[in-house]
């Protein structure tokens, strides 16, 4: 419902991917498998790891991760861009973009937490128009608190 | 396989920038090469592949592009498919010509590849532009990974990170890479950018994705490249130095969400893995009977992490087994003896085939860099991203005896 989203009528990048209502602080849905507990991103229906059917319940996903990879995108023509891989504690690994982070070259580190920021984002060329996700440091902001 | 399989004639077009040549003038001149080195004519070929991993912006031709570019050679009415695979679409097309010889279904069959990357300047448009751009990328996962801007200098940019991570690999290291290729590109007619570099220039260019800069990274190319192949008794009747397959193998992705362990993924890539494995079992080989290898250095980087699964050194020491030496010409095992992506050139479906015809020129004795005593031959292409993984990977080894 779009009343739900603080985006208003921007769709997510994935229908249905975030939890409601939609806001900043929103978390990724994703799924797990009642029979084996296997967790997966985005939500589909057969289980990989037991052969299980239309057997997972919907799960959100946590908010932060650690910095698995990451780097600096120049592309002609185009804004820099500080892009890499998140693995969450649920063993989900997710492409993501990063904010709060400059100079990235000396911000961001393999291994360190960062936590997902819900915004509206375009695609690399600024075509399409969406909510999506980002991450940045957890060390950008004072105690690091609990989500 | 039933029948032994040769390749028996190899031909490619200078990879370069051509603004004013399409797909079938690039494939003609390829294909005519192959034939006139193997002594044969168009209406020997029973079947045919043809590798292009970008179509439509830039080639301006989708689907079908194979019957198209084979046109002007007067290929048709036979099997003809067009193989999209990344980067390694022609070595996917070689590996099907080989079953189709290797099953005694035909004699004779051609593998080729073609691309066309760059753009006539009044094509080069902003719009344009953005659109190749786009749809290069798209080479990885659209809903997950594309939207979000991964590029393929920013997922080996990734993986360098990775592996200096774990293993010290320095930039140095991959910087060599490119020196080694570039040199070995001056003597090859065929090479896009024939001209020697040093670590510094490749140190000091421009960035692309950190850390990797401009000289990291192959360039944009266009051309062709093919491969005529028979069976062992047809292949006596057009050559006297026929090459045999001996052993061929194709993997695919994992992604991190099959992966056994994903710490190491993109430090090593499965699909090479796998593809080695089975190619060095067809061919009852070890990687220490590897005299001369293609590698699939895209970004030097790659080739340092493909040393390691292709299985020339331990995991972690590609950077090592550069500073040795032991790849370069004069090494153990020169590795890209043309010039490799890096400088020869990448047009990207006709990669695969080209390093055939290196890998060819090699154990014929016929390569201007010549491995004294060449024997077996390894090519190694890879492509397309699938989540922390790459989407494809071939390995050939090729043998003279």
């Amino acid at each position: 419902m779009v009343s739900e989203s603080e985006f208003g009528e921007t769709k997510e990048f994935i229908d249905g991917v975030f939890t409601r209502p939609l806001t900043s602080k929103s978390s990724l849905l994703g799924c797990k498998c009642k029979s084996c507990g296997k967790t997966y991103f985005p939500k589909k229906k057969l289980c990989t790891n037991c052969l299980s059917w239309d057997n997972m319940e919907e799960i959100a996903l946590s908010r932060r991760g650690k910095i698995f990879t990451w780097t600096v995108s120049e592309m002609y023509g185009l804004p820099s861009s500080s892009i890499g891989y998140v693995d969450l504690p649920e063993g989900i690994r997710l492409f993501a973009k990063f904010t709060e982070c400059d100079p990235p070259e000396k911000v961001l580190k393999i291994g360190m937490e960062v936590e997902m920021v819900v915004q509206k984002m375009t695609d690399p060329f600024g075509v399409r128009e969406f909510v999506g996700y980002m991450f940045k440091p957890v060390e950008s902001r004072k105690g690091g608190g609990n989500e | 396989m039933k029948k032994r399989v040769a390749v028996v004639g190899v031909g490619m077009t200078k990879f370069s920038k051509y603004y004013d040549k399409d797909v079938k003038e690039l494939t003609e001149e390829a294909v005519w090469k192959a034939l006139q080195d193997g002594n044969m004519s168009p209406k020997d070929i029973q079947v045919a592949y043809c590798g292009n991993a970008v179509p439509g912006v830039v080639s301006k031709q989708a689907g079908i592009l194979g019957q198209i570019a084979l046109m002007p050679l007067g290929i048709v009415g036979i099997p003809v498919s067009t193989i999209s695979n990344a980067c390694s679409s022609s070595a996917c097309g070689f590996r099907e010509v080989y079953f189709a010889i290797g099953s005694g279904h035909y004699d004779v069959g051609l593998a080729m590849g073609v691309e066309k990357m760059v753009m006539r300047p009044e094509d080069a448009t902003p719009a344009n532009i953005a659109m190749a751009s786009k749809f290069l990328s798209l080479g990885a996962d659209g809903e997950l990974e594309n939207v979000y801007g991964i590029t393929f200098p920013g997922f080996f940019a990734m993986a360098a990170q990775r592996h200096m991570h774990l293993y010290g690999t320095t930039r140095e290291q991959m910087a060599e890479v490119a020196v080694k290729n570039h040199h070995n590109s001056v003597r090859n007619p065929y090479a896009q950018y024939p001209y020697e570099i040093t670590v510094d220039d490749v140190l000091n260019s421009r960035m692309v994705s950190y850390p990797l800069t401009l000289y990291d990274c192959c360039p944009m190319t266009d051309g062709a490249a093919a491969v005529i192949l028979a069976s062992e008794d047809v292949a006596k009747k057009y050559t006297d130095t026929p090459i045999y397959i001996a052993g061929t193998g194709q993997g695919s992705g994992v992604y991190s969400e099959y992966a056994e362990n994903p710490e190491m993924c993109m430090t090593a890539f499965q699909p090479t893995i796998r593809a080695a494995r089975e190619a060095f079992k067809e061919a009852k080989m070890e990687p220490k009977d590897i005299d001369v290898a293609e590698v699939h250095d895209c970004f030097t980087i790659s080739e340092l992490i493909h040393y390691e699964d292709l299985g020339f050194c331990k995991k972690g020491e590609g950077g090592k087994l550069i500073d040795e030496g032991v790849t370069e010409l004069g090494g153990k095992i020169p590795v890209n003896t043309g010039g490799g992506l890096k400088a020869r050139g990448h047009p990207v479906g006709a990669t695969g085939a080209a390093q055939v015809a290196e890998i060819v020129w090699q154990l014929r004795g016929e390569h201007p860099n010549q491995v004294d005593g060449a024997e077996v031959g390894l090519a190694h292409t890879l492509g397309g991203l699938t989540h922390a993984d790459v989407a494809v990977s071939v390995v050939l080894i090729l043998t003279r005896k």
